[in-house]
């Protein structure tokens, strides 16, 4: 009795690790506070709608950034269709069909683990060496968005894989014992199971793309006109941000507004999307 | 368009055909000097075993005497479990279950199985019943309705779920979910039904409703049901085999109708086993 009230949960006692554990905490909330924080106050008085509506004016310093919002989504379009499709079938490939053990397996992931490593620049130079200069895209959003789906490919293809791995063996008992042939069990069954963690992937993939700049320097462009296509060059809102608080003096107010939107975006996809999976795994993914 | 719809109708009639025409005849099955090893290492070898058409065949024997892979054997899901290496002969029928060009479609399709823990997707119950079905080329939805009410009335769920089928299945009890799964089997109506501790995950009253109607599907369904539950196997089996371990693989001790090996045994390994003396 006397040992357990000597220790109990309830005395009073700061110790110098609980002191530490709290103060690391409090610091890293404190960071993300002050960078939110900053942004919120300087980017705040430059938001308006015509903000968003308006074209940019004398290099950015006035005007909004409506083309540069289009071409924003333009970009992470392109990416997100090239990446999808290619970073699913990998993704299956990896979980499905070869064994973790196989050569050609390790292989794979040996490459994609590389491929994780590259730092964005080197996929800057790579994407106008490839797409703008030997495919001929020239300064693109296509030249863009490719790139970026290379760069975010690992990532994607990585969280997809866990994704499928993390369908639980009774349900591919179930579909195999059930007579599914291996395609179907894929479609049908494992995709949807597994449509929640792919989910996740892709919003972590267009996450990082969304906040990406070097890699769009040399492919995707600086051109802040609206874009009239796919083969026009595009500025995404990253490059906006570095372009105004680097190259543009007197351009911080807006640099600051466009990180706003930047923040605001990015918050707002990741809301979006955890509702929607939410929704999704609490009803099952079948409602027709 | 038209042409379509006469193809659709023509395989309907013929998906239903077949449908009949199975449902009438449970299948027999007979192992001869059967095998199983994983990496090598067998887990059981040598058995023989016959398993009459219509009846409810129960295997019993302690933990890792090779039970479960023995009815694995029986669909073919062993291919799933790298490897695994299956001799011997083993005829549902005349089908030769272990050549290699068997179409392990078709075999499963005939040969469902339940597995110990309910294993219902997680989708509404409707669905659950919908997409064997749908896979399997039904896709007129009044039919598949009347297949799964069909199956659900088998399984003595329709009247507890007829309000809630568009309910995701995970809201149902444990036993219930149970009985769903053996609804989403009975729906691409099986020759043989293979139950793998079918009720161990269930409480009482669960298992008592489970029983009972795998009790009345006996006749229409070859039914062989693993378990460690002596008392089930006394209510349920109309045959009995006694699995045992020698030196580490599995082997068949005794079989015969559950009268004889429950009150008769001839091996004292039998005897011991069913009195709770070993395993």
């Amino acid at each position: 009795m006397d040992v357990s009230t000597a220790s109990a949960p309830n005395e009073p006692r700061l110790r110098a690790s609980d002191l530490l554990v709290w103060s690391a905490a409090l610091a890293s909330l404190g960071v993300c506070l002050a960078i939110v924080g900053h942004i919120f106050w300087q980017g705040a008085a430059a938001l308006s709608w015509e903000f968003l509506a308006a074209a940019p004016e004398s290099a950015g310093r006035a005007g909004g950034i409506a083309p540069i919002l289009v071409s924003t989504a333009l970009i992470l379009g392109v990416c997100i269709v090239a990446s999808l499709p290619v970073g699913l079938a990998t993704a299956i490939l990896l979980a499905e069909y070869a064994d973790a053990g196989t050569i050609f397996g390790r292989l794979i992931r040996r490459s994609l683990d590389v491929l994780a490593a590259v730092p964005s620049i080197i996929f800057g130079m790579f994407g106008n060496a490839f797409f703008a200069k030997t495919l001929g895209l020239g300064f693109s959003i296509l030249s863009g968005g490719l790139t970026l789906a290379c760069m975010v490919l690992p990532l994607f293809i990585r969280v997809a894989e866990e994704a499928f791995r993390s369908v639980p063996a009774p349900h591919r008992l179930a579909v195999a014992s059930l007579g599914f042939s291996r395609a179907s069990a894929i479609l049908r069954v494992l995709i949807p199971l597994a449509a929640p963690g792919i989910l996740a992937g892709l919003v972590l993939a267009v996450g990082r793309a969304m906040a990406e700049t070097a890699a769009l320097l040399f492919t995707s462009g600086y051109s802040d006109r609206m874009p009239e296509s796919l083969f026009d060059s595009g500025r995404a809102l990253s490059i906006h941000i570095y372009d105004l608080a680097m190259n543009v003096p007197g351009g911080n107010a807006n640099a600051h507004g466009s990180a706003l939107v930047l923040i605001v975006l990015l918050v707002a996809i990741n809301l979006l999307v955890s509702w929607f999976l939410h929704r999704f795994v609490k009803k099952g993914f079948h409602t027709p | 368009m038209i042409l379509s719809k006469v193809q659709f109708g023509a395989r309907t009639a013929a998906h239903r055909a077949g449908e009949d025409r199975r449902a009438m005849h449970p299948a027999e099955i007979v192992a001869r000097d059967l095998s199983v090893r994983y990496r090598g290492k067998p887990a059981f070898a040598g058995i023989s075993l016959g398993i009459p058409a219509g009846q409810i065949t129960a295997v019993i024997g302690p933990s890792g005497c090779g039970k479960t892979s023995f009815l694995m054997c029986l669909n073919r899901l062993t291919d799933l479990v790298p490897h695994a290496e299956v001799t011997g002969s083993l005829e549902i029928e005349d089908l030769d279950v272990l050549a290699a060009r068997t179409n392990l479609i078709a075999l499963r399709r005939e040969v469902g199985m339940i597995f110990q823990k309910p294993n219902p997707f997680p989708l509404s119950v409707r669905r659950n019943l919908a997409l064997p079905l749908r896979e399997h080329g039904v896709r007129d939805r009044k039919r598949i309705d009347e297949i799964a009410e069909g199956a659900l009335r088998d399984v003595g769920l329709w009247d507890e779920v007829k309000d809630r089928l568009d309910e995701p299945a995970l809201a149902l009890s444990g036993g219930q979910q149970q009985r769903l799964c053996i609804a989403r089997t009975l729906v691409l109506r099986p020759r043989v039904l293979l139950l793998d501790e079918p009720c161990s995950s269930l409480d009482p009253i669960s298992m008592a409703a489970v029983e009972k109607h795998i009790a009345s599907l006996r006749g229409r369904f070859t039914l062989v049901i693993v378990t460690h539950n002596l008392a089930q196997a006394r209510r349920l089996a109309d045959r009995v085999a006694f699995f045992w371990i020698r030196n580490g693989t599995g082997c068949l001790v005794e079989q015969g109708t559950a009268r004889e090996v429950f009150e008769a045994p001839r091996d004292p390994l039998t005897e011991a086993y069913i009195k709770g003396l070993e395993g």
